[in-house]
């Protein structure tokens, strides 16, 4: 009964390493498919202030080239959404005081220029950071007509992913 | 002898459950890290001048064959519009050309005190014979306000026949 018994723990025991080797293989399984694939990118900015200008010049006028640089160490392209946190009156865009230029009157890109939303959603950017490259992006802004002679300032969030 | 083997089984699993969660938790962090990531880039800035920014836009030149004694009339000739936030003045002048500012022909001119000029309805006013701008009456509002402008030319009594051409500067300010 004894060496019964014992010869039944011994087989559990077996069963149980068996048990392990399966847990580890799954584990094991699990690490490369997850982490390996994700962007990482970093963003340098050389220059956020465009020249003064006259009101009623468009995008084509007031242009800053090189304004951010993206640069994604990852090995997945990065998508890139920017929307703006400055705001006045639920209207986002740069500002000043009571006065505005929405957001739809500034656009990024390198290759495509999109505008942004004025709502404050972000607005996603067709030219994608590739893997293991640096992306030079400008930023361009429109000045509708009439707009008042003032300083404006906006605030924009960049988002990876 | 059996009880401290099972036991030592059972916190085996439980070790390798352990690391493996910790495993699963740092993949998980990692994977969420990966999926986005946010960054204020700073303050973008602009100043807006004030100025106005007005733009012609030519409608049309080219007077009909017209008798000496008589009068020709384009109206509108040309239209403008100024985007900017500030009125914008007009100032109209012939261009040199042979020392004589007019039209002027093969043979002969036509004095620039022939040609009137007319801004938005507000009346005929006659352009100058030398390099001075005449001012026109009224201004271009801002804000994408657009005016027509006219032309009109006094044909002196015995003109020569000949074909004429003009060429004025525009000026806004």
């Amino acid at each position: 009964m004894f060496e019964n018994k014992a010869g039944c723990i011994e087989i559990m025991c077996k069963k149980i390493l068996i048990i392990n080797i399966k847990i580890i293989v799954i584990g094991l399984c699990i690490f490369p498919q997850i982490a390996a694939a994700g962007q990482n990118t970093v963003i340098n900015f050389s220059s956020t202030n465009f020249l003064a200008n006259k009101a009623g010049t468009d995008f084509t006028d007031n242009i800053i080239t090189d304004s951010i640089v993206l640069t994604n160490t990852g090995d997945a392209d990065a998508t890139v959404s920017v929307n703006f946190t400055s705001s006045y009156g639920g209207i986002f865009g740069m500002v000043n005081g009571t006065y505005i230029i929405s957001a739809s009157n500034f656009a990024f890109g390198s290759t495509v220029w999109n505008t942004l939303n004025d709502n404050g959603t972000t607005a996603i950017l067709s030219d994608k950071v590739p893997a293991g490259y640096d992306t030079h992006y400008e930023a361009r802004i429109r000045i509708p007509a009439g707009q008042p002679a003032l300083d404006y300032a906006g605030i924009i969030e960049v988002l990876f992913s | 002898m059996k009880n401290i083997k099972g036991d030592e089984k059972r916190m085996n699993i439980k070790r390798q459950i352990f690391k493996i969660a910790i495993i699963l938790a740092i993949i998980a962090g990692a994977f969420l890290a990966s999926i986005a990531s946010a960054v204020d880039p700073g303050t973008y800035t602009l100043t807006v001048s004030s100025a106005q920014n007005t733009a012609l836009t030519t409608i049309d030149t080219s007077f009909s064959a017209v008798l000496a004694g008589n009068t020709a009339t384009i109206n509108p000739t040309f239209n403008a519009t100024n985007a900017g936030n500030v009125e914008a003045n007009v100032d109209v002048v012939f261009v040199v050309n042979n020392t004589h500012y007019g039209f002027e022909g093969p043979t002969s001119n036509i004095a620039g005190t022939n040609v009137d000029m007319i801004h938005d309805a507000l009346g005929w006013e006659a352009l100058t014979a030398s390099v001075t701008d005449k001012r026109l009456t009224g201004t271009i509002a801002a804000n994408n306000a657009s005016d027509n402008f006219g032309i009109r030319v006094n044909v002196p009594a015995g003109q020569v026949a000949e074909a004429y051409e003009a060429t004025i500067v525009v000026t806004f300010s």
